[in-house]
């Protein structure tokens, strides 16, 4: 039985479009990642890395996803997006995860424009070709509000966050102000950022969600830091020196903690995704080893103490499944659940993604302690996966996520 | 303001050495380490910044003659009353640093508890391997080759399986020993080692501890093959690889003690391996507090320093209660190797059943400590730049090695509660 089919998951509201997506993507990852991944530490010209991504964004097409049919997207810009997004990052994050988390950037910035029912004309009008016309690989990075720094710049602050950016009004223009920003992703990669910035003199007096093209004049993206994983994620913190843009790619009809919420629990599902397949390739892996392996006579898997170990990896994937899997039909359903920006649909989607994302990094490292130096070595395929979820789950933000789920369970009124 | 030195350990059992050695160590570790740490991920093969640090650790410094008798050259700790206590400094010190260059070091010194530590210091392999370290002007290493292939943790679970899963074998042609087999991953193989303790079998299949052997075989003995090292998660000052031995001929003298003390002794071996990789551990966490104290007090969360929020608090007071309470514990432990006559023999299963319980309940909490920390810190836990996550990568290892957490679970269980078939 294929391991997709092994962990439960509710079949009912898959369409066969999922699963051609589903396998389409399957084919690229055996083909374009997995053979090369054990390379991608080392990648730093980006010739291995760089062409599957091509393939994924350009040639597959998950770039345009979201963006409306008539602006040259595939037009699934409706929260039923989710189940398809579920599936599809599954068979990323088998793969690479790295990958995986720079989809994940990309189609969550652009949920507040870009998906119904708060479609932003006038931005998707100017910014959809740079995704939709171009063989090119295009990718969106996030900058959320994150901890301030004692001696920084705390311009405003969003749910006990600090708000480093500024939006200045500037007639038909809002300028862009931030310093050593850090993105939730691919800061050093980016052709597009969703900045949240404090608002000056606007509409809005208190938070703003503004896209900014990377090639706007006063951006400045450092190198990319070195990080425990993601290698393929090539984030940097970035600059803006009085970068202006066009007032429409601000979201002003929006409020920021809107915007910020609905962004959160878009992310939130699709990094739950994402370590999903990573598990389930973890679990194929420790599968064969105790298949395999000989300890005190008998198959690994064999031994109860080894059995009680691979029984918790099992449950980590099976119980975090089923968890993301029912996230996704909420965000799809917002009629019965709330919309993604609803308080209670993004503590719902906060609270699922700590969980799983946590889970991951337990799993993997249960399944390391028994394949032992075969699961730190690299070439037993495990270690990269462990520090991949192990990036995604502090990129997650543990501490202010716990303060997000206690502040509507129990009516915090500080939080 | 709090320190590192303020994590409590038992007064009374430290060396009146130790302020002095720790000290040099502590100095090493700000000057030659700390600054240059980040670069040896991509180090992992070469070595060019690891080897500069390693020489003075053990050349500048000497700890490669530490543990050798004075007579042959060697600073005579393995005669010291404070050996155990000494080298859990030692180590918590150097594993602040690096675990890799901590787990090295400690590797370096583990086949020689063999024949250099009393009660059981045999004099002539004593000044037959001593010059290799105490006569030279660059580093020397020594590294156990005990996991094999197919063996994988039975090897090294001597109380139930007594060698039986050995391939390494052993066979006496004359005056000399006719080595065998292949071993995979030892620390500080890739080239690195100058001298082999082998853990091979003179009747393999058999589980008669008589027929353990214990022999040591110099590096560049005709017929020793070394693989390239393995890229892995961490740890990559410390190269490992596979060793093949191919008719190894060495002198019949080169075996430690002989039929039934060899296993004896290993299992002196395996206790202060695990006495040790708590140590090292304790160091990391130690570090671990440090930075995150640094953090915590200039990242701002909710208006106000992120170590003023009572969630972050509370995670802060469960890592400084972990690092607390595993100090004492380590140090516990290396007091009973230096005081058999009040605990136990340092090779009685009871010693190996009770510094496994230590070294699994600190890797374990090690790991928690630096996961939970890297989690606080939100983007900037995975940033290297922090060096929170190279802690993590790197303590994973000790919780793996020496046949891992649940071969530490079955020798803790099988003493504790009498289990026979374990």
């Amino acid at each position: 039985m294929e391991t997709t089919d092994m962990f439960p998951y509710p079949k009912e509201w898959m369409s066969e479009d999922d699963e051609i997506l589903a396998s389409s993507i399957r084919e690229w990852a055996e083909k374009e990642v997995i053979p090369n991944r054990q390379e991608f530490d080392e990648d730093h010209n980006n010739e291995l890395i760089g062409p599957a991504i091509r393939k994924l964004f350009v040639d597959i097409g998950l770039q345009k996803l979201m963006w409306p049919e008539k602006y040259g997207g595939a037009g699934l810009n409706s929260p039923y997006v989710s189940t398809t997004i579920v599936r599809a990052l599954e068979e990323v994050g088998r793969a690479d995860p790295g990958i995986g988390f720079i989809f994940s950037g990309t189609f969550s910035l652009l949920a507040p424009i870009a998906m119904e029912p708060n479609i932003n004309e006038d931005a998707c009008t100017e910014l959809a070709p740079m995704f939709c016309n171009t063989k090119d690989v295009r990718i969106g990075s996030p900058i959320l509000p994150e901890y301030g720094d004692v001696d920084g710049i705390n311009a405003g602050s969003i749910y006990g966050r600090v708000i480093k950016a500024t939006a200045k009004n500037d007639g038909d223009s809002v300028t862009i102000s931030g310093r050593k920003l850090r993105p939730l992703s691919s800061g050093g990669a980016a052709n597009l950022f969703g900045v949240f910035c404090a608002a000056k003199g606007l509409e809005r007096d208190d938070i703003v969600y503004v896209l900014v093209p990377a090639d706007s004049e006063g951006i400045r993206m450092e190198e990319p830091y070195k990080k425990t994983g993601l290698v393929s994620d090539r984030n940097a913190d970035v600059w803006f020196e009085n970068v202006r843009v066009p007032r429409k790619y601000a979201a002003l009809q929006r409020g920021g903690a809107e915007c910020f919420k609905e962004v959160l629990s878009w992310h939130g599902l699709c990094a739950s995704a994402v370590c999903i397949g990573s598990m389930m390739d973890v679990y194929e892996i420790v599968k064969e080893w105790g298949n395999t392996r000989t300890i005190s006579g008998k198959p690994l898997k064999e031994n109860s103490v080894d059995a009680a170990v691979l029984a918790e990896v099992a449950n980590h994937v099976a119980v975090s499944r089923i968890l993301t899997w029912n996230v996704a039909r909420m965000l799809a359903k917002p009629d019965v659940y709330g919309e993604a920006w609803s308080d209670k649909m993004f503590t719902t989607a906060r609270a699922v993604a700590l969980h799983v994302t946590s889970s991951a990094v337990s799993a993997i490292g249960k399944a390391m302690e028994l394949m032992a130096s075969q699961g730190y070595a690299t070439e037993g395929d495990v270690e990269k996966h462990w520090r991949d979820v192990k990036t995604i789950e502090v990129c997650t933000g543990k501490v202010p996520g716990m303060m997000d789920i206690a502040r509507w369970y129990y009516d915090c009124k500080t939080l | 303001m709090t320190t590192i030195d303020d994590f409590t350990r038992p007064k009374e059992f430290l060396s009146p050495l130790e302020k002095y050695i720790g000290g040099m160590i502590r100095e090493w570790a700000e000057n030659d380490v700390i600054p240059y740490r980040r670069k040896f991920n991509e180090d992992w093969k070469d070595h060019n910044w690891v080897e500069p640090a390693m020489k003075k650790l053990y050349v500048d410094i000497g700890l490669q003659k530490a543990v050798w008798p004075k007579e042959v050259g060697g600073w005579g700790l393995g005669q010291s009353d404070h050996v155990g206590t000494l080298m859990a400094r030692v180590f918590e010190e150097v594993g602040r640093a690096d675990t890799g260059i901590a787990v090295a070091s400690a590797v370096t010194f583990w086949p020689l508890i063999m024949i250099a530590l009393k009660p059981h210091i045999n004099e002539e392999l004593c000044a037959e391997f001593a010059p290799m370290f105490c006569d030279a002007d660059e580093p020397r290493f020594a590294a156990n080759a005990m996991t094999e292939p197919q063996g994988g943790s039975d090897i090294e679970n001597m109380g139930n399986m007594g060698g039986k899963t050995i391939t390494t074998t052993a066979e006496l042609d004359g005056d000399e020993w006719v080595i065998n087999g292949h071993k995979l991953w030892p620390t500080n193989t890739g080239g690195v080692a100058d001298l082999f303790g082998v853990i091979c079998t003179t009747k393999q299949g058999s589980s008669d501890e008589d027929d353990f052997a214990f022999i040591f075989v110099p590096a560049d003995t005709e017929g020793v093959t070394q693989g390239e090292p393995y890229k892995k998660a961490g740890m990559a000052a410390d190269k490992n690889s596979d060793i093949w031995f191919e008719n190894v001929r060495v002198p019949k003298k080169y075996r430690a003690w002989g039929a039934g003390d060899d296993a004896k002794y290993f299992r002196e071996v395996i206790n202060w391996g695990s006495m040790s990789s708590a140590a090292f551990c304790v160091g990391a966490m130690m570090n671990t507090y440090e930075i995150l104290k640094e953090y915590c007090s200039n990242k701002i969360f909710r208006g106000k320093p992120l170590k003023e929020n009572t969630a972050v608090a509370a995670v802060l007071s469960d890592i400084a209660k972990d690092i607390e309470i595993c100090r004492i514990a380590t140090y516990q432990s290396a007091r009973t190797l230096d005081r058999p006559e009040l605990y136990w023999d340092k090779w009685s299963h009871e010693g190996v059943a009770k510094s496994r319980a230590v070294k699994m309940h600190v890797a374990d909490k090690c790991i928690e400590v630096t996961n939970n920390a890297a989690s606080l810190m939100g983007t900037y836990g995975c940033d290297r730049d922090w060096d929170v996550e190279k802690h993590w990568r790197d303590v994973k290892m000790i919780q793996l090695w020496m046949g891992g957490k649940q071969l530490c679970q079955m020798e803790t269980a099988r003493w504790f509660y009498g289990c026979e078939t374990l």
